[in-house]
Protein backbone atom coordinates (compact mmCIF):
# COMPACT_ATOMS: atom_id res chain seq x y z
CA UNK A 1 0.00 0.00 0.00
CA UNK A 2 1.87 3.15 -1.31
CA UNK A 3 0.29 6.15 1.15
CA UNK A 4 0.37 9.82 -1.04
CA UNK A 5 -0.29 12.85 0.31
CA UNK A 6 -3.67 14.45 -0.24
CA UNK A 7 -2.02 17.90 -1.73
CA UNK A 8 -0.15 15.42 -4.51
CA UNK A 9 -3.39 13.98 -6.07
CA UNK A 10 -4.29 16.19 -8.96
CA UNK A 11 -2.47 19.45 -7.53
CA UNK A 12 -2.99 22.65 -9.89
CA UNK A 13 -0.96 25.82 -9.59
CA UNK A 14 -2.92 27.39 -11.46
CA UNK A 15 -6.19 25.95 -9.90
CA UNK A 16 -4.90 26.96 -6.17
CA UNK A 17 -3.99 30.53 -7.74
CA UNK A 18 -7.34 31.47 -8.85
CA UNK A 19 -9.31 30.40 -6.10
CA UNK A 20 -6.86 31.95 -3.91
CA UNK A 21 -6.81 35.08 -6.23
CA UNK A 22 -10.78 35.15 -6.18
CA UNK A 23 -11.10 34.71 -2.37
CA UNK A 24 -8.55 37.07 -1.22
CA UNK A 25 -10.32 39.63 -4.01
CA UNK A 26 -13.83 38.96 -2.95
CA UNK A 27 -13.34 39.45 0.67
CA UNK A 28 -10.84 42.79 -0.31
CA UNK A 29 -13.90 44.28 -2.43
CA UNK A 30 -16.77 43.49 -0.65
CA UNK A 31 -14.61 45.10 2.85
CA UNK A 32 -13.42 47.60 1.07
CA UNK A 33 -16.56 48.77 -0.61
CA UNK A 34 -18.53 48.33 2.61
CA UNK A 35 -16.28 50.37 4.60
CA UNK A 36 -16.89 53.10 2.04
CA UNK A 37 -20.66 52.87 1.47
CA UNK A 38 -20.90 52.93 5.19
CA UNK A 39 -18.46 55.82 5.76
CA UNK A 40 -19.92 58.01 2.92
CA UNK A 41 -23.32 56.95 4.41
CA UNK A 42 -22.47 58.09 7.99
CA UNK A 43 -21.37 61.26 6.59
CA UNK A 44 -23.93 62.33 4.44
CA UNK A 45 -26.44 61.79 7.51
CA UNK A 46 -24.49 63.65 10.21
CA UNK A 47 -26.62 66.99 9.21
CA UNK A 48 -28.81 68.83 7.54
CA UNK A 49 -26.66 70.34 5.44
CA UNK A 50 -23.96 66.96 5.08
CA UNK A 51 -27.75 65.93 3.44
CA UNK A 52 -28.17 68.35 1.35
CA UNK A 53 -24.64 67.73 -0.46
CA UNK A 54 -25.37 64.07 -0.60
CA UNK A 55 -28.36 64.39 -2.72
CA UNK A 56 -26.86 67.08 -4.92
CA UNK A 57 -23.48 64.24 -5.15
CA UNK A 58 -26.63 62.04 -6.02
CA UNK A 59 -27.81 64.40 -9.19
CA UNK A 60 -24.09 64.35 -10.15
CA UNK A 61 -23.78 60.65 -10.16
CA UNK A 62 -27.32 61.15 -12.37
CA UNK A 63 -25.90 63.19 -14.39
CA UNK A 64 -23.03 60.75 -15.51
CA UNK A 65 -22.72 60.84 -19.64
CA UNK A 66 -22.45 57.29 -20.32
CA UNK A 67 -21.46 58.13 -23.96
CA UNK A 68 -18.41 59.97 -22.31
CA UNK A 69 -17.08 56.76 -21.40
CA UNK A 70 -18.09 54.85 -24.26
CA UNK A 71 -14.82 54.03 -25.66
CA UNK A 72 -13.11 52.62 -22.67
CA UNK A 73 -16.02 50.44 -21.41
CA UNK A 74 -15.97 48.95 -25.23
CA UNK A 75 -12.48 47.99 -24.36
CA UNK A 76 -13.80 46.77 -21.12
CA UNK A 77 -16.29 44.67 -22.89
CA UNK A 78 -13.62 43.30 -25.09
CA UNK A 79 -10.87 42.39 -22.47
CA UNK A 80 -13.72 40.80 -20.71
CA UNK A 81 -14.93 38.80 -23.67
CA UNK A 82 -10.96 38.19 -24.49
CA UNK A 83 -11.05 36.58 -20.75
CA UNK A 84 -14.05 34.70 -21.12
CA UNK A 85 -12.60 32.73 -24.05
CA UNK A 86 -9.33 32.35 -22.93
CA UNK A 87 -11.01 30.56 -19.67
CA UNK A 88 -13.38 28.82 -21.95
CA UNK A 89 -10.46 27.26 -23.92
CA UNK A 90 -9.15 25.85 -20.55
CA UNK A 91 -12.08 23.38 -21.29
CA UNK A 92 -11.06 21.44 -24.52
CA UNK A 93 -7.47 21.08 -22.71
CA UNK A 94 -9.44 18.87 -19.62
CA UNK A 95 -11.23 16.99 -22.61
CA UNK A 96 -10.26 13.81 -22.84
CA UNK B 1 -41.82 91.88 -49.85
CA UNK B 2 -38.68 94.21 -49.08
CA UNK B 3 -38.51 93.00 -45.87
CA UNK B 4 -38.43 89.42 -46.91
CA UNK B 5 -35.88 90.47 -49.28
CA UNK B 6 -33.65 92.03 -46.72
CA UNK B 7 -34.30 88.96 -44.04
CA UNK B 8 -33.49 86.67 -47.20
CA UNK B 9 -30.26 88.78 -47.83
CA UNK B 10 -29.18 88.84 -43.89
CA UNK B 11 -30.02 84.89 -43.68
CA UNK B 12 -27.80 84.02 -46.72
CA UNK B 13 -24.72 86.45 -45.27
CA UNK B 14 -25.01 84.17 -41.83
CA UNK B 15 -22.24 81.92 -41.12
CA UNK B 16 -22.76 78.11 -41.02
CA UNK B 17 -22.47 78.30 -36.91
CA UNK B 18 -24.76 80.54 -36.38
CA UNK B 19 -27.18 79.75 -39.94
CA UNK B 20 -27.13 76.06 -37.68
CA UNK B 21 -27.88 77.97 -34.51
CA UNK B 22 -30.91 79.69 -36.31
CA UNK B 23 -31.91 76.47 -37.85
CA UNK B 24 -31.61 74.42 -34.42
CA UNK B 25 -33.98 77.60 -33.29
CA UNK B 26 -36.55 76.48 -35.43
CA UNK B 27 -36.57 72.86 -34.66
CA UNK B 28 -33.97 71.95 -37.66
CA UNK B 29 -31.79 69.12 -37.11
CA UNK B 30 -28.95 71.36 -39.18
CA UNK B 31 -25.62 69.84 -39.63
CA UNK B 32 -22.28 71.56 -41.08
CA UNK B 33 -22.33 68.36 -43.61
CA UNK B 34 -25.34 69.49 -45.66
CA UNK B 35 -24.04 72.56 -47.10
CA UNK B 36 -25.22 76.04 -47.09
CA UNK B 37 -27.33 75.88 -49.91
CA UNK B 38 -29.57 72.93 -48.30
CA UNK B 39 -29.53 74.74 -44.77
CA UNK B 40 -30.69 77.37 -46.44
CA UNK B 41 -33.61 76.00 -48.56
CA UNK B 42 -34.32 74.23 -45.33
CA UNK B 43 -34.44 77.29 -42.90
CA UNK B 44 -36.34 79.18 -45.75
CA UNK B 45 -39.00 75.96 -46.33
CA UNK B 46 -39.31 76.51 -41.95
CA UNK B 47 -39.74 80.46 -42.40
CA UNK B 48 -42.75 79.50 -44.84
CA UNK B 49 -44.64 76.90 -42.74
CA UNK B 50 -44.14 79.51 -40.00
CA UNK B 51 -45.94 82.00 -42.00
CA UNK B 52 -48.86 79.49 -42.54
CA UNK B 53 -49.01 78.17 -39.02
CA UNK B 54 -51.56 80.18 -36.49
CA UNK B 55 -49.92 81.87 -33.89
CA UNK B 56 -52.63 80.65 -31.29
CA UNK B 57 -51.96 77.04 -32.52
CA UNK B 58 -47.71 77.49 -31.70
CA UNK B 59 -49.60 79.17 -28.18
CA UNK B 60 -51.68 75.68 -27.89
CA UNK B 61 -48.39 73.99 -27.57
CA UNK B 62 -46.53 76.12 -25.36
CA UNK B 63 -49.50 76.06 -22.94
CA UNK B 64 -49.97 72.17 -23.50
CA UNK B 65 -46.43 71.25 -22.49
CA UNK B 66 -46.25 74.40 -19.74
CA UNK B 67 -43.43 76.13 -21.23
CA UNK B 68 -42.69 79.77 -19.84
CA UNK B 69 -43.27 82.34 -22.47
CA UNK B 70 -45.18 85.58 -22.61
CA UNK B 71 -48.30 85.79 -24.37
CA UNK B 72 -46.75 88.42 -26.96
CA UNK B 73 -43.98 86.00 -27.69
CA UNK B 74 -43.18 86.01 -31.38
CA UNK B 75 -43.77 83.08 -33.73
CA UNK B 76 -39.94 82.44 -34.32
CA UNK B 77 -39.76 82.27 -29.95
CA UNK B 78 -42.26 79.79 -29.84
CA UNK B 79 -41.02 77.68 -32.00
CA UNK B 80 -37.71 77.80 -30.13
CA UNK B 81 -39.53 76.59 -27.29
CA UNK B 82 -41.32 74.16 -28.82
CA UNK B 83 -38.28 72.86 -30.12
CA UNK B 84 -37.29 71.80 -27.23
CA UNK B 85 -40.41 69.79 -25.93
CA UNK B 86 -40.09 65.99 -26.48
CA UNK B 87 -43.26 65.02 -24.97
CA UNK B 88 -45.80 62.11 -26.37
CA UNK B 89 -48.69 62.61 -24.09
CA UNK B 90 -51.02 64.97 -26.07
CA UNK B 91 -54.44 63.97 -23.99
CA UNK B 92 -54.49 68.06 -23.50
CA UNK B 93 -53.46 69.69 -26.96
CA UNK B 94 -56.12 71.36 -29.06
CA UNK B 95 -56.67 69.57 -32.31
CA UNK B 96 -55.12 72.99 -34.29
CA UNK B 97 -52.43 72.72 -31.57
CA UNK B 98 -51.58 68.72 -32.87
CA UNK B 99 -51.63 69.62 -36.51
CA UNK B 100 -49.17 72.65 -35.92
CA UNK B 101 -46.99 70.49 -33.67
CA UNK B 102 -47.42 67.06 -36.75
CA UNK B 103 -46.25 70.17 -39.35
CA UNK B 104 -43.16 71.63 -37.26
CA UNK B 105 -42.44 67.75 -36.84
CA UNK B 106 -42.13 67.08 -40.72
CA UNK B 107 -45.02 64.70 -40.37
CA UNK B 108 -47.33 64.36 -43.06
CA UNK B 109 -50.95 65.05 -42.32
CA UNK B 110 -53.97 64.16 -44.65
CA UNK B 111 -57.54 65.74 -44.44
CA UNK B 112 -60.65 64.46 -42.48
CA UNK B 113 -57.49 62.10 -40.61
CA UNK B 114 -59.11 61.22 -36.85
CA UNK B 115 -57.24 62.27 -33.73
CA UNK B 116 -55.64 59.16 -32.85
CA UNK B 117 -54.32 58.37 -36.36
CA UNK B 118 -52.20 61.80 -36.60
CA UNK B 119 -51.01 60.90 -32.33
CA UNK B 120 -49.78 57.94 -33.13
CA UNK B 121 -48.22 59.42 -36.76
CA UNK B 122 -46.31 61.62 -34.67
CA UNK B 123 -44.93 59.16 -32.38
CA UNK B 124 -43.95 56.93 -35.52
CA UNK B 125 -41.79 59.68 -36.44
CA UNK B 126 -39.97 60.49 -33.34
CA UNK B 127 -36.43 59.30 -34.08
CA UNK B 128 -35.37 56.42 -31.61
CA UNK B 129 -32.82 57.86 -30.02
CA UNK B 130 -35.33 60.94 -28.64
CA UNK B 131 -37.30 58.19 -27.85
CA UNK B 132 -34.71 56.23 -25.96
CA UNK B 133 -33.37 59.64 -24.36
CA UNK B 134 -37.43 60.41 -23.19
CA UNK B 135 -37.56 57.11 -21.82
CA UNK B 136 -34.11 57.28 -19.79
CA UNK B 137 -35.47 60.74 -18.61
CA UNK B 138 -38.08 59.52 -16.87
CA UNK B 139 -36.08 56.54 -15.01
CA UNK B 140 -34.18 59.38 -14.19
CA UNK B 141 -36.49 62.04 -13.60
CA UNK B 142 -38.46 59.21 -11.02
CA UNK B 143 -35.02 58.81 -9.43
CA UNK B 144 -34.17 62.26 -9.08
CA UNK B 145 -38.21 63.01 -7.69
CA UNK B 146 -36.91 60.58 -5.04
CA UNK B 147 -33.97 61.96 -3.56
CA UNK B 148 -34.65 65.38 -4.18
CA UNK B 149 -37.79 66.27 -3.07
CA UNK B 150 -39.39 69.63 -4.82
CA UNK B 151 -42.06 71.75 -3.82
CA UNK B 152 -45.62 70.27 -5.12
CA UNK B 153 -47.84 71.75 -7.50
CA UNK B 154 -51.36 70.81 -8.02
CA UNK B 155 -51.51 68.81 -11.34
CA UNK B 156 -54.24 70.88 -13.58
CA UNK B 157 -53.23 74.42 -12.16
CA UNK B 158 -54.27 76.29 -14.59
CA UNK B 159 -51.69 77.84 -17.11
CA UNK B 160 -49.96 81.73 -16.86
CA UNK B 161 -48.30 83.34 -19.54
CA UNK B 162 -44.61 85.32 -18.40
CA UNK B 163 -45.61 88.97 -17.48
CA UNK B 164 -45.08 91.87 -20.05
CA UNK B 165 -42.17 93.17 -20.05
CA UNK B 166 -43.24 96.51 -20.78
CA UNK B 167 -45.81 97.21 -18.56
CA UNK B 168 -46.62 99.83 -15.97
CA UNK B 169 -48.35 103.48 -16.22
CA UNK B 170 -46.50 106.17 -17.52
CA UNK B 171 -45.56 109.12 -15.32
CA UNK B 172 -48.26 111.21 -17.10
CA UNK B 173 -50.74 108.64 -15.85
CA UNK B 174 -49.39 108.48 -12.46
CA UNK B 175 -49.37 112.18 -11.83
CA UNK B 176 -53.09 112.67 -13.27
CA UNK B 177 -53.75 109.18 -10.79
CA UNK B 178 -52.44 110.69 -7.61
CA UNK B 179 -51.13 114.23 -8.19
CA UNK B 180 -47.65 115.59 -8.99
CA UNK B 181 -45.55 114.97 -5.48
CA UNK B 182 -47.35 111.61 -5.81
CA UNK B 183 -47.22 110.72 -8.96
CA UNK B 184 -43.17 111.92 -8.65
CA UNK B 185 -42.80 109.89 -5.63
CA UNK B 186 -44.30 106.89 -6.89
CA UNK B 187 -42.01 107.22 -10.08
CA UNK B 188 -39.05 107.74 -7.71
CA UNK B 189 -39.92 104.47 -5.44
CA UNK B 190 -40.36 102.44 -8.92
CA UNK B 191 -37.20 103.56 -10.24
CA UNK B 192 -35.05 102.97 -6.82
CA UNK B 193 -37.35 99.65 -7.26
CA UNK B 194 -35.68 98.67 -10.51
CA UNK B 195 -32.47 100.38 -9.52
CA UNK B 196 -32.38 97.51 -6.38
CA UNK B 197 -34.29 94.99 -8.62
CA UNK B 198 -31.23 95.19 -11.27
CA UNK B 199 -28.45 95.26 -8.66
CA UNK B 200 -30.29 91.94 -7.05
CA UNK B 201 -30.23 90.07 -9.98
CA UNK B 202 -26.28 91.01 -10.86
CA UNK B 203 -25.56 89.31 -7.65
CA UNK B 204 -28.10 86.23 -8.86
CA UNK B 205 -26.48 86.36 -12.00
CA UNK B 206 -23.00 86.55 -10.19
CA UNK B 207 -24.18 83.81 -7.27
CA UNK B 208 -25.72 81.56 -10.33
CA UNK B 209 -22.13 81.69 -12.85
CA UNK B 210 -19.99 80.91 -9.63
CA UNK B 211 -21.93 77.68 -8.72
CA UNK B 212 -21.97 76.47 -12.53
CA UNK B 213 -18.52 76.97 -12.58
CA UNK B 214 -18.27 74.96 -9.08
CA UNK B 215 -20.56 72.66 -10.70
CA UNK B 216 -18.57 72.39 -14.21
CA UNK B 217 -15.17 71.89 -11.55
CA UNK B 218 -17.05 68.80 -9.91
CA UNK B 219 -18.46 67.28 -12.70
CA UNK B 220 -14.98 67.34 -14.86
CA UNK B 221 -13.52 65.88 -11.30
CA UNK B 222 -16.02 63.20 -11.60
CA UNK B 223 -15.52 62.29 -14.85
CA UNK B 224 -11.71 62.36 -14.17
CA UNK B 225 -12.29 60.03 -11.18
CA UNK B 226 -14.00 57.52 -13.12
CA UNK B 227 -11.75 57.70 -16.18
CA UNK B 228 -9.19 56.62 -13.21
CA UNK B 229 -11.62 53.73 -11.89
CA UNK B 230 -12.23 52.57 -16.03
CA UNK B 231 -8.49 52.42 -16.07
CA UNK B 232 -7.37 50.60 -13.31
CA UNK B 233 -10.43 48.50 -14.53
CA UNK B 234 -8.54 47.82 -17.65
CA UNK B 235 -5.56 46.88 -16.25
CA UNK B 236 -6.86 44.29 -13.84
CA UNK B 237 -8.27 42.58 -17.14
CA UNK B 238 -4.93 42.96 -18.79
CA UNK B 239 -3.40 41.43 -16.09
CA UNK B 240 -6.25 38.77 -15.92
CA UNK B 241 -5.67 37.91 -19.54
CA UNK B 242 -1.98 37.30 -18.90
CA UNK B 243 -2.14 35.20 -16.10
CA UNK B 244 -5.08 33.16 -18.30
CA UNK B 245 -3.14 32.91 -20.93
CA UNK B 246 -0.32 31.62 -18.74
CA UNK B 247 -2.58 29.04 -17.26
CA UNK B 248 -3.73 28.51 -20.90
CA UNK B 249 0.26 27.39 -21.92
CA UNK B 250 1.16 25.68 -18.94
CA UNK B 251 -2.09 23.45 -18.61
CA UNK B 252 -1.12 22.83 -22.56
CA UNK B 253 2.44 22.05 -21.41
CA UNK B 254 1.08 19.47 -18.91
CA UNK B 255 -1.25 17.77 -20.50
CA UNK B 256 1.28 17.00 -23.49
CA UNK B 257 4.61 17.17 -21.66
Amino acid sequence: MVIRPIMAVDFDLFIVYRWLLALVCTIYVVVTVGQSLLGWWIYFHGSRYTAVLGRYTAVLLLRIRIRRFAWDLCQIVVLLVVLGAILYGHRFLHLD
Amino acid sequence: MTDQKQQSIALSELPVDELIRYGCDLGLGLDARMGRGEMLRLVRQRQELLLEIDREALLDIVVWARRPVRQSASKEQLVKEIATIGKMDFEKLSDRGLNAYARLRDVPLYTGEPRPDIEARIRVYEPIVDRLRRKRRRVVGALIGKVVSGPKHPKDEEYRFLPEADGGPSLREDISDEGVVGGIARRLKGAADDYLRTKMDEIEARIDRKLDEIDLRLAEWRDREIANRLKMIKITLVASILVALLSLGYNYLVRNG
